[in-house]
């Protein structure tokens, strides 16, 4: 295997691994969110329909944790084995960030642990709820702590080059680059969003699948609403990550937007293709562009002309771009047709065509987020740790990667299937009219 | 000096206010209670 082979499959792998992974990370990071709000719920109007929520999301949460935690570990091991000249050079720069990545999730994991092992055993439920807290903090400032490191691959910041190595190390000016906090701000939310709209999906298919019980309402109507508020603050957020790359990444903002020439009132393209360089059928939104950037309608953006064609990013990160943001539109559309229409009394919302939206529309927040990450990976193309190493230069030379590929891609086959598997079977054979009855027993027939 | 605000501090505000907007309206389910109690 020659050194190009080396670098595709390289490349390939930590493409397939991590976009495995984001699907784990980020219903790690927004579940124990939801878990937290729903008990919450069920304390303050002692209804415990929102406890049994908070408790049997907390179950199947432990079941993505799981493959989390292999998923992640997969991800350490790849940066020093495929990327080990990127690890060489900016690995003292980045190990106070990977360090507190893994402090925060043995911080979340110790507390989940006892948070699960002391249902029934608190007598105020309050005191229960309180475990949940640090379960809820660790997770996402995992996220935190691993977006900084990708922030700053795309904004290196806390040190100086000489000879070729980076010294004088600032790591906290490294960790607080100023990609940091748009990126680190949109992760999490988009994380809180896509736990939502998921488990938004599972309550609506509960109900189409003729299970009617009041759970699976308030389980639908409280997902939608939670989806809705951080759907509309990833919008936001998103406009903020626009005006950061304009003056940060411009390359990679213009190759996202196909804005070829420099020029003030710049329009937004929206869809189209891309013919011997020829925008094609695609929707200009006028000035938008320039709005996104600078929030002036006749602000200048810069274009793609003014960079050399080898430091361009690949044009195709505008269809994910497309993808993502129109996900995300019709997430914010649908989320808030239900809220008025649920608060009106409009029918619609309780047909089953449009409950079958709302199931659609758990995978289709997790491909938002795919096509977000690879947008936001593709686009720092063709850099690792951008303007100072390429990507051909910090992978391995090694022969085996294509090797590697196919293991790992096994491996994340099974525990997909697998992860699938034992989740359904957790649920199908304790069903909610089951453990309600069930409860209700326990305590006596005065729970419900 | 507004774009600036915009990159560096009004994301952590958005974040902090969704998760405070998240806790104040996760409470309210009259819509939903009244749905229920309208289809029994």
């Amino acid at each position: 295997m020659g050194n190009e082979e080396a670098v595709f499959f390289s490349r390939v792998l930590t493409e397939t691994t991590l976009s495995f992974h984001i699907i784990y990370a980020t219903i790690g990071v927004g579940v124990p969110l939801m878990i937290m709000i729903a008990q919450w719920v069920g304390i303050k109007k002692n209804d415990e329909h929102y406890i049994l929520l908070a408790r049997r999301w907390a179950r199947g949460f432990i079941i993505t944790v799981a493959v989390g935690v292999v998923t992640g570990t997969a991800i350490g091991l790849q940066l020093s084995l495929l990327w080990p000249n990127f690890m060489e050079l900016a690995g003292n720069v980045i190990a106070l960030p990977l360090f507190m990545e893994t402090f925060a999730f043995f911080f979340e994991a110790i507390f989940l642990g006892i948070y699960l092992y002391t249902w029934d055993r608190f007598e105020n439920q309050k005191k229960h709820l309180l475990l949940l807290i640090p379960v809820a903090i660790g997770a996402s400032f995992s996220a935190v702590f691993i977006t900084m490191v990708n922030a700053f691959m795309n904004a290196p910041r806390g040190f100086d080059i000489v000879n070729g190595e980076l010294i004088n190390i600032n790591p906290l000016v490294a960790m607080f680059n100023p990609a940091m906090p748009t990126k680190v701000a949109h992760v999490v939310v988009t994380a809180y969003m896509t736990a939502a709209f998921v488990l938004a999906a599972i309550a609506a298919f509960r109900l189409l699948k003729g299970s009617n019980h009041e759970y699976h309402k308030k389980a639908l109507y409280l997902t939608m609403k939670i989806g809705l508020i951080f759907a509309i603050a990833t919008a936001v957020i998103g406009d903020f990550s626009g005006k950061y790359l304009a003056e940060y990444q411009p390359e990679k903002l213009a190759a996202a937007e196909w804005h070829f020439e420099t020029e003030g009132n710049a329009p937004l393209i929206m869809y189209g293709v891309l013919d011997d360089g020829e925008v094609k059928y695609a929707i200009k939104i006028p000035y938008a562009l320039s709005i996104l950037a600078h929030s002036i309608p006749s602000a200048e953006v810069i274009g793609l002309d003014q960079f050399p064609e080898d430091e361009i990013p690949p044009l195709y990160i505008h269809y994910l771009f497309d993808i993502m943001v129109t996900i995300g539109v019709w997430m914010v559309l649908l989320a808030a047709v239900f809220w008025i229409g649920t608060k009106r009394r409009w029918k619609m919302v309780t047909t089953r065509w449009f409950r079958w939206l709302i199931v659609l529309g758990g995978p289709l927040s997790i491909i938002a987020i795919e096509a977000g990450w690879w947008l936001a990976e593709v686009g720092r193309q063709p850099w690792v740790l951008r303007k100072i190493m390429r990507t051909q230069d910090a992978a391995t030379t090694s022969g085996h990667v294509d090797t590697m590929l196919v293991l790992f891609c096994l491996l994340y086959l099974i525990l997909g299937i697998g992860s699938v598997v034992i989740l359904r079977r957790m649920f199908r054979k304790n069903p909610v009219e089951q453990e309600i009855e069930d409860r209700n027993m326990e305590k006596g027939g005065d729970m419900l | 000096m507004l774009n600036n605000f915009l990159m560096f501090y009004a994301p952590f505000i958005v974040l902090i206010g969704s998760l405070v907007l998240a806790f104040v309206v996760a409470p309210k389910d009259d819509a939903v209670r009244r749905q229920i109690d309208e289809e029994e």
